[in-house]
């Protein structure tokens, strides 16, 4: 066996050449075969569902099957845009996600900086174990916390300003703040958990790098901005190009806890809405199309993002 | 103790040994199989289980859980013995997670036609959809196959008529009976008392108690938004104030043969205008639209309001009225009737009659298990079973006393205690609301100080008050813009009692015209239509 | 920082990259004595982040703690519970948690589920992870675009549920571990940490005869510690809290994991019909809520402090990048 020629090669395809294709294959067998179980797993779990998926176009009904069903064409996606309150939906999905996108993600990688710069350990370790915790919590037990915090009748905040003489404020029930609020209180919740990636790239720079930073009279602060900063560089992409991807997802059940009719207006979401249209009037064909639908937009930002990317961050997804 | 590695006898589809980890080979035929499976999934759906010679039917039964929060019963249930010996039935109890989560599993296994041989309506307007879909089978066979319990509960003819689509029925409904109109306002009249006032009777006496009421941190009215109950409004809280103006429920029922929704009646804007006054007085809890029932249990439980809404066992049930008992012994919680409008109209709120209703699954019946369903049904229904499925054993959990009445004297486990909830259920399937039965679900006791507390004296103040009768609306089907129509009269009312938006004849037309919008009216023709169809009045 | 910059210029592998072991000596000592104003602004900057951070989410952390042993106290408001004093604390709802049967199976079909969908999940997306790394691999892009896709378009409940019912798994376990074998997500970061390994160190064994299969045994992963302690970490927390999954796939009450149990709990109350039972003691919802929400987070805070420490432990040198 020609041991060299599993080192990587430019491909250089010779235009169609099939003998020379099956010959690379061959050489590259083995690493087929690692491949082979998640492949299998992605065929059977990911593309059987998407096969199912065209139910989207179609008048579902479970004694006939998926493949039995009625074509529709277009019509549930033309019925979702003319729902009263698409445009609604659309702006409120896209201010939150974005919005979670762009105040969530600098903490996230700061907060990783400063664990792995502290000086006293002990309070960076400490950190570190605490600020993850609560990911874990479900919102539906954030609810609690937040009306423990916010509540315009007992919330802690709102006794500390109504001491200073100012007006409680509905945070959950006032369109003005209740954005605000979940972007915040997802920003609570996941920067710890975020940041371990983050951690954990920063952990695998070589301090050498540190090193001849310092040599060349690099502050600590140009050293992150030089060093830190550019080795996580290619995590920091991928992150933001993936979450920019599922930009249509607004977080369905923090909102689905956090949300009521007071604040619809600019709380409820296409995810919201969906359930609430598709689960509760057996309307699965609507839900699937939604679905599809916000793949084809996340698809659009990923290809536009990437390429974004690949010219000014000189890093991407392939 | 039960075993986790026992199979579990009564299910039906074949499984894989449990917790085993699927090897590369197992995936693969899986992926040959699913191939097979796609092209015949339906065939493949409706497997066995029917009665053979000799072995025992296998039924599988998916239901509310009387208790969520305990146990489900243990494999080893003695009324899973009792059904296999005296019926020769394998049965098999799946307990349905509450609200939305049961929706869902429901319908993913609607779609695909999975449904359970026997199982709860948990939703009218799914289980309509289902028969259309052809995966609901008709009851009519089984009626006369239980004849005692169809004699019992099935002979109501506006239930029937509820669940009939094209002459056949497709659920067996039961009534509520006594405990139809079981909730109500409640009021602390050790407040009253203290502030020497009479028992509000008209709704300015509500708004002037509910203010009197509101101070050191308590407030005169406690609500929240419960759009669980009916959407178009603010749902059953606020009920009474609206049945002041002739409206307690989301459709206007004071003109027989046509059929509108309550916002169209110019009274609603007149109740909504007082609610608004009412929350623009503060006298009410400013987190209602975000509490969920439980803080809100939580808040009167710390005596946090001076009315509220209730049920009535969950305001005075032993075990729930105790912690309450405990903060304040003093404390007095009597049922308020529903203040009387301008017009001297009250009504509590929309009753329905309807309570339980179950549903079987067409495979169910094309699979022979039929009779078996109807024969377990009966015995739910009086004697060994009924007495099993809805108190437990006896000697064990509850006892006759010389009457034939179920007493807990003397038992280790009585039927009420916590520790007994998991044995028994399923029994909203076997209880049937008789007075003797309520009196051992809800008996009398004595508060800390000595005060009787009578539930059923309770309950039979709030059956006696002025309700309106919308057992017929839940012949509607939903229209097919229904959570966009919701979420329009649901934000529109809420921006008018908040004050977000103003409240005056202009604002309230163009609220009222934009129903247009979203083909309100197309809808409330459709649900004359859908009454009608199935032979009642609209 | 310090000792860790000593060993990992121990851990030299293959050329070398960087000043030897004095040198490093010599930069310590210089960093030491070079305190300026500049690094105390930055370290007072950075401390104070931290501190602030740390208030920030333990107060609500300690609010939920408090909850959990809170007994039914009259006129205390919402909000101060949490100055609520020791000596009012009572363990009631958590011995009410623990006396029910429910519980401890729960929390076994929780360690099965974990257990056996951690694995699964590690296996399958660390093979695959480190197959797309392999540059030149004919057909790599086109595997990614598909993977890629898969991201973007989630054909939803329905979808998979009917693939699930059509394999037969439904009432199984794997119904469900297997649907989220692999993220997407954390499948690409997994294949951007073995990018960024040295590809000298796979060219250099391949030269030495090995196969990929040693290669990605004996010289990928002893490297990749953090990252696979890392992914291990989010899908475990994943397993662990997937509530949706089981309710809408098992039947049997005996194999409902913890989040389920908690589920039950938390959205029990808000149905009028049960309370009309007179079921259940007199301890306060809230604080059973709470409780279970304590006792389900226990395993995974157990677990974390253990991973952390290998996280600074020989970590890899990873100098060149492609």
């Amino acid at each position: 066996m020609n041991v060299k020629a599993l080192l990587p090669v430019k491909a250089r395809q010779s235009p169609g050449s099939v003998g020379q294709l099956l010959k690379r294959i061959w050489r590259y067998r083995m690493v087929y075969v690692i491949l082979l179980p998640g492949l299998v797993y992605f065929a059977i779990f990911r593309y059987g569902p998407l096969y199912m998926a065209q139910i989207a176009f179609k008048n579902f009904e479970p004694l006939l099957g998926v493949t039995g069903s009625p074509w529709v064409g277009l019509e549930n996606f033309i019925y979702f845009f003319h729902s009263y309150y698409f445009g609604e939906l659309i702006t409120n999905t896209l201010i939150i996600s974005a919005a979670k996108l762009i105040f969530g993600i600098p903490p996230a990688i700061i907060l990783a900086i400063a664990i792995s710069e502290a000086r006293f350990l002990k309070l960076a370790r400490l950190t570190q174990t605490v600020v993850y915790l609560p990911h874990f919590l479900s919102w539906v037990v954030m609810l609690g916390v937040l009306l423990a915090l916010l509540s315009p009748s007992e919330g802690l905040v709102n006794q500390a300003i109504g001491k200073a003489g100012v007006q409680p404020i509905d945070f959950l029930t006032d369109p003005n703040w209740f954005r605000g609020i979940i972007v915040s209180s997802d920003i609570w919740k996941e920067t710890g958990w975020s940041a371990i990636i983050y951690l954990a790239a920063l952990l695998a720079i070589d301090p050498t790098q540190y090193e001849a930073a310092a040599i060349d009279g690099a502050s600590r602060w140009r050293r992150i901005w030089h060093v830190s900063l550019p080795g996580i560089r290619d995590v920091i992409v991928l992150v933001t190009l993936l979450r920019l991807g599922n930009i249509l997802d607004a977080g369905f059940e923090q909102i689905w806890v956090l949300y009521s009719v007071p604040v619809y207006s600019v709380g409820d979401v296409i995810d919201t809405w969906v359930y609430r249209q598709g689960l509760l009037n057996f309307q699965f064909s609507l839900a699937t199309a939604v679905g599809l639908f916000k793949g084809v937009i996340g698809l659009l930002l990923i290809v536009v993002a990437n390429r974004a990317a690949k010219r000014f961050a000189g890093s991407s997804l392939y | 103790m039960m075993s986790r590695l026992s199979i579990h006898d009564g299910e039906q589809t074949s499984r894989q040994p449990r917790g085993a980890r699927l090897t590369r080979r197992q995936v693969l035929r899986g992926m040959a199989a699913s191939g097979v499976a796609l092209a015949g999934g339906a065939a493949l759906a409706a497997c066995g289980g029917g009665p053979t010679k000799s072995g025992p039917t296998k039924l599988t039964i998916w239901i509310n859980p009387a208790v969520p929060e305990v146990a489900a019963p243990p494999s080893n249930w003695f009324l899973y013995s009792a059904v296999r010996k005296d019926l020769n039935i394998d049965l098999s109890v799946v307990l349905l997670p509450l609200g939305n989560d049961g929706l869902t599993k429901m319908s993913a296994a609607a779609a695909a036609n999975e449904l359970p041989d026997f199982f709860q309506n948990i939703s009218n307007s799914l289980l309509f959809q289902w028969v259309n879909l052809g995966l609901v089978g008709a009851v009519d066979s089984l009626l006369p196959q239980m004849p005692q319990r169809t004699k019992d509960r099935y002979s109501d003819e506006t239930l029937n008529k509820l669940f009939m689509v094209n002459g056949k029925q497709y659920a067996l409904p039961e009534s509520a009976g006594l405990l139809g109109k079981r909730t109500g306002y409640f009021i602390r009249k050790d407040w009253l008392d203290r502030q020497g006032l009479p028992m509000p009777k008209t709704l300015d006496d509500f708004m002037n108690v509910a203010r009197a009421f509101t101070q050191n941190g308590a407030y005169g009215f406690g609500a929240i938004l419960d759009t669980t109950t009916y959407t178009e409004g603010i749902g059953n809280y606020f009920a009474p104030l609206y049945g002041a103006y002739g409206l307690p429920g989301p459709w206007d029922l004071n003109t027989p043969g046509t059929l509108h929704l309550s916002v169209r009646n110019p009274n609603f804007m007149q109740a909504t205008g007082f609610v608004r006054d009412l929350i623009g007085a503060r006298v009410i809890d400013p987190d209602w639209p975000t509490l969920t029932t439980d803080d809100f249990r939580a808040r009167w439980k710390q005596g946090k309001y001076g009315i509220f809404w209730e049920d009535f066992a969950a305001a005075l049930g032993q075990s729930n009225y105790a912690p309450f008992d405990k903060n304040f012994p003093d404390a007095e919680l009597v049922p308020l009737s529903p203040p009387v409008g301008p017009g001297g109209r009250s009504a509590v709120a929309d009753y329905s009659d309807a309570r339980f209703s179950w549903a079987v699954s067409q495979n169910a019946l094309n699979n022979g298990k039929g009779p078996a369903i109807a024969k377990f049904l009966e015995w739910l229904n009086s004697g060994d079973g009924y007495y099993l499925a809805s108190f437990g054993q006896k000697g064990i959990n509850y006892n006759l006393d010389a009457h034939g009445n179920i007493t807990t004297e003397g038992v280790p486990t009585p039927f009420l205690a916590a520790a007994a909830q998991p044995l028994i259920q399923i029994r909203n399937l076997s209880l049937n609301n008789s007075p003797a039965e309520l009196a051992a679900r809800y008996p009398s006791y004595k508060t800390i100080n000595g005060r009787t507390i009578n539930l059923l004296q309770t309950l039979q103040e709030f059956s006696s008050m002025p309700w309106e009768n919308g057992t017929k609306l839940g012949a509607i089907q939903p229209a097919t813009n229904q959570a966009d129509i919701d979420s329009y009269i649901e934000q529109g009312v809420v921006q008018f009692v908040t004050g977000r938006k103003a409240l005056n004849s202009s604002t309230w037309n163009s609220f009222i015209q934009g129903l247009g919008n979203l083909s309100v009216a197309a809808w409330e023709s459709q649900a004359a239509q859908n009454l009608r169809a199935k032979g009642l009045q609209p | 920082m310090e000792t860790e910059t000593v060993s990992r210029s121990k851990q030299k592998g293959g050329a070398a990259h960087g000043p030897v072991i004095e040198d490093a000596k010599i930069i310590k000592r210089s960093k030491r004595r070079r305190i300026g104003k500049d690094d105390l602004i930055f370290e007072s900057v950075v401390t104070l982040l931290l501190v602030g951070v740390l208030a920030a989410i333990v107060i609500p952390l300690w609010y939920v703690v408090v909850i959990s042993f809170t007994p039914y106290t009259a006129n205390q408001l919402q909000g101060y519970t949490i100055f609520l004093p020791f000596n009012e604390w009572t363990p009631e709802a958590y011995v009410q948690l623990f006396s029910s049967g429910a519980f401890l199976q729960a929390l076994l079909n929780s360690c099965i589920i974990t257990g056996f969908g951690v694995t699964t999940n590690m296996v399958l997306t660390t093979l695959t992870a480190y197959g797309l790394t392999i540059k030149g691999l004919p057909g790599r892009n086109l595997i990614l675009s598909l993977i890629l896709f898969t991201f973007l378009f989630n054909p939803g409940l329905i979808p998979t549920y009917l693939t699930v019912k059509d394999l037969d798994l439904l009432n199984t376990f794997a119904a469900v571990i297997l649907p989220g074998g692999i993220s997407v997500f954390n499948l690409l970061v997994m294949k951007t940490f073995f990018q960024n390994l040295p590809s000298s160190l796979r060219e250099a064994a391949i030269v030495d005869g090995a196969n990929e299969w040693q290669v990605l045994w004996r010289i990928i992963l002893p490297l990749s510690k953090p990252i696979m302690l890392t992914i291990g970490m989010f899908y475990a927390v994943g397993q662990w809290n997937e509530f949706f999954l089981p309710i809408l796939y098992l039947n049997n009450s005996n194999m409902m994991p913890l989040p389920v149990l908690l589920r039950n709990i938390l959205t029990a109350s808000s149905m009028s019909d049960y309370v009309g039972q007179n079921a259940l003691s007199s301890t306060p919802q809230d604080a059973l809520k709470m409780a279970a929400v304590i006792l389900t987070m226990l395993p995974m805070l157990a677990l974390y402090p253990w991973i952390q420490r290998h996280f600074t432990k020989g970590v890899l040198l990873g100098s060149v990048k492609e």
